[in-house]
């Protein structure tokens, strides 16, 4: 009986399967699949010699996963930790700085002023620059010699005596993070700006009968009825960071070299491995580590979040 | 209004139920129609193109001259008039994506005829077995003796005795100096001609605190003090400019260091990373000290090669390293994609690099011509690459890109011979060493690469003073990663 009523729904329900169908086998196609080669190489030793026997590559166990967290003479162990650190850092330097911009932006662009379609629409262009042209752009900025950022702390505001190095050392850091925070912002913004557009005026109106001050109203009206746009952003900004690759790639040779110590990110570090040192049994046993870190980190967003909507 | 929304409703489409089912079955054939178009949109591979009968013989090059597909077609173009019944098609790879695309094509099967191979991939791309063995045709072309030994060491992995890539050309670096201001100083070629007359004569420049003006002009002493202050344009030209980042080169730059030093990058049986050694850290000890002594600025240190040698030209620095093609580059107008109206372009020459305590190297790069094994016309496949690898060949493609030829006999022409620049490289082909051609190399490059330009952040000074222990720590750290590779490689090669 289950059966037949389970049949029958499905031929109720045919027309939105088919609809479904076509976003069900892209999935497939380009993600789960993939996921799932990725899965079985991690327990292989795919390398340069092995590469052309691909899924047929010696079974390993777990000694890709070893080698990744706990062999210290690994090359992809070499750097994890040094690549965890930046990731963390750049994370949520990137997130922090892209939801605090957005939200004091999108405040701003809440009120009525002449020419705000203008300023709204001029915002957004960081956001319509290819990652390309971020990555050379502040390579220029940040330049030592000739960069703005230099010049400014030097000749303009003349807090420095002598020129900072941004694109070595630690300060390789702040140079990924604030691009990935210009570049992003306006995204957060937007969104952010369409939330506040849907708070009803009666409850700033209420509560300003009722004595309260603009921060109040910010903490106890704007945050909670924005907390679906700003709990998704922020998962998606969690997300995005921690898979952050281009920018990296960009601002530092196109692959050769990679920065230094301070600017390599998890995923710079397993392209790195897979791709130029030729072990992708490795890289990919690190890429699912991080992704069963990052099924963690969504699960505790998920319980945070998700149920108190 | 509640008109209108009733009329919205009372659509037939959900409200009588047979028509919905025709719709719906509709709605069904198109989205069927959709997976179909779909699934035969999906790209197949390419069929080759036998419009006129002929046999066609795919190439991938790399951006190797200003014009890199146009250069290529010219060179073969005698070539093409000869063999009417091979049809070339080249295709210009980007450098950047080159080494990933080749690795791909020599896995998968779908490769070229033919491929432009840097000389430090040889090792990795043949230990893939993706290669034709060429041994039964080197013969034609002259064979070992015919080229340059450093390069001919590159054409198949150390020691297996088979060749799998044909020298096309070579890339030697020399010192490229200012001639206008080594005048002014009383300084000659000479001065550069061992380790310590090379620090002596940056040491001079640095001293001398030359300057230029925006015209290029060089003053030095009272006269520089004055120009500095009327001219808010002049500057203080630096004694030398080194790339120390996202740059390939960055390797290829200290290694004549520690050749010099008699040190090497790794032992005599590959099994273990050796540039840790006394010898080697002599080597590299020196030119990092070129930093530390204030001799080369810091600035430079995060500048890449195309950057540094954009600086020498326009007038940053007294000198700099770098390959042949520089002496084309800074001849060609900027219009068209050179440097001739730089300030350095009319005025400069080129040295060797200086003599160490175990003699003379200069670094050998360059590209070699492999066929690939999938290739369905070997045959014809190496009758373009002989072409390419002959004596006017390679004269030909020399005089389009900048680099030098990697045939011994090609140096006897006029081109090489008159010309004073091009002369010197003729000379520092004596000394050129290259890299050992092993199946690991290819991931040990990044590695270096990647290990020295942190290096170089140290020396900049980003991390506090920088002493010799701290370079032998980051010397050790790299050595350490390039033998866990070499460990992994032997293991493999085991199996």
């Amino acid at each position: 009986m289950k059966i037949k009523s389970t049949i029958q729904e499905i031929r109720e329900k045919s027309y939105a399967y088919m609809f479904i169908l076509p976003m069900v086998m892209g999935m497939l196609i380009i993600h789960f699949i993939p996921m799932l080669i990725g899965i079985i190489m991690s327990f292989l030793d795919l390398n340069q010699y092995t590469l052309s026997k691909y899924l047929s590559a010696p079974f390993v166990g777990f000694r890709n996963y070893f080698d990744v967290l706990f062999n210290p003479k690994s090359t992809i162990r070499i750097g994890l930790l040094q690549a965890v650190r930046n990731t963390i850092i750049y994370t949520i330097g990137v997130t922090g700085g892209t939801l605090t911009i957005g939200m004091i932006v999108a405040l701003m662009l809440n009120k009525n002023f002449i020419g705000r379609r203008l300023v709204r629409t001029l915002f957004l262009f960081p956001w319509i620059v290819p990652t390309y042209v971020t990555g050379l752009l502040w390579a220029f900025i940040w330049n030592h010699e000739i960069g703005v950022v230099n010049y400014i702390l030097t000749k303009v505001l003349n807090i420095v005596e002598k020129p900072p190095f941004w694109l070595m050392g630690p300060n390789t850091l702040w140079a990924i993070i604030v691009p990935t925070v210009w570049r992003y912002w306006p995204f957060a913004m937007l969104m952010l700006l369409a939330g506040l557009q849907t708070i009803p005026d009666e409850l700033y109106e209420s509560a300003s009968i009722d004595g309260a001050n603009e921060w109040q109203k910010f903490w106890h009206i704007t945050i909670p009825s924005l907390k679906p746009v700003w709990s998704t952003l922020l998962l998606v900004n969690l997300i995005t960071n921690v898979y952050s690759f281009n920018i990296v790639i960009m601002m530092f040779g196109h692959g050769a070299g990679f920065p230094g110590e301070w600017g390599d990110l998890l995923m710079t570090n397993i392209f790195r491995n897979s791709f130029q040192l030729w072990q992708y049994s490795k890289g990919a046993a690190a890429s699912i580590v991080l992704m069963i870190c990052m099924i963690g980190i969504v699960a505790i967003w998920y319980k945070l979040f998700r149920e108190k909507w | 209004m509640i008109a209108m929304r009733t009329k919205i409703v009372a659509l037939p489409i959900f409200k009588k139920e047979e028509n919905f089912m025709k719709k719906s079955n509709i709605i069904k054939i198109f989205l069927f129609c959709f997976f179909v178009i779909f699934l035969l949109g999906c790209p197949k591979k390419k069929e080759e193109k036998v419009s006129t009968g002929k046999k066609v013989i795919n190439i991938w090059i790399m951006p190797n001259s200003p014009k890199p597909i146009v250069d290529l077609e010219d060179v073969l173009s005698d070539f093409k008039k000869n063999n009417p019944d091979i049809e070339i098609v080249i295709t210009g790879i980007d450098w950047g994506a080159a080494w990933s695309k080749i690795t791909v094509a020599a896995t998968s099967g779908v490769a070229p005829d033919i491929c432009q191979l840097g000389t430090t991939w040889v090792g990795t791309i043949a230990s893939m077995g993706a290669l034709l063995p060429l041994n039964d045709y080197i013969h034609e072309i002259g064979g070992a003796d015919a080229f340059l030994p450093a390069a001919w060491n590159t054409s198949g992995i150390e020691g297996s005795g088979i060749v799998v890539a044909i020298p096309w050309f070579v890339d030697v670096r020399g010192i490229y100096f200012r001639k206008d201001i080594f005048e002014k100083l009383g300084l000659t070629k000479k001065d550069l001609d061992t380790w310590e007359s090379f620090e002596a004569t940056l040491k001079k420049i640095k001293e001398a605190k030359v300057v230029s003006d925006k015209n290029g002009n060089i003053y030095v002493g009272k006269e520089a003090e004055e120009i500095l202050k009327k001219d808010p344009t002049a500057k203080i030209i630096e004694p030398l400019g080194i790339p120390g980042k996202n740059d390939w080169n960055v390797i290829h730059n200290f290694v004549p260091w520690i050749w010099s030093a008699g040190g090497d990058l790794l032992s005599k049986d590959r099994k273990t990373a050796i540039f840790n050694s006394k010898e080697a850290m002599k080597g590299i000890l020196f030119y990092t000290g070129l930093v530390r002594k204030g001799l080369v600025s810091t600035k430079t240190l995060e500048l890449n090669t195309a950057q540094v040698s954009t600086n020498f030209v326009n007038g940053e620095y007294a000198m700099y390293f770098d390959t042949s093609h520089m002496v084309k580059y800074m001849s060609i107008p900027q219009s068209e994609g050179g440097f001739a109206e730089g300030v350095a372009s009319k005025n400069y020459d080129i040295a060797l690099f200086p003599k160490g305590p175990a003699g003379r190297y200069h670094f050998f790069g360059g590209s070699n011509l492999a066929i690939f094994k999938y290739t369905k016309y070997p045959k014809e496949a190496w009758k373009v690459l002989a072409y390419l690898c002959s004596k006017e060949a390679q004269i030909k493609y020399s005089q389009k890109t900048g680099f030098m030829p990697a045939r011994k006999d090609a140096f006897n022409d006029p081109y090489f011979e008159k010309d004073p620049k091009r002369k010197i490289f003729k000379e520092a082909t004596k000394y050129g060493r290259s890299y050992p051609c092993i199946p690991s190399w290819g991931p040990i490059e990044p590695i270096l690469t990647r290990r020295l330009g942190i290096l170089w952040d140290y020396v900049a000074g980003v991390y506090g003073s920088c002493t010799d222990e701290t370079i032998k720590q980051q010397i050790d750290m790299a050595v350490q990663e390039v033998n866990s590779v070499l460990k992994t490689t032997s293991e493999n090669e085991k199996k």
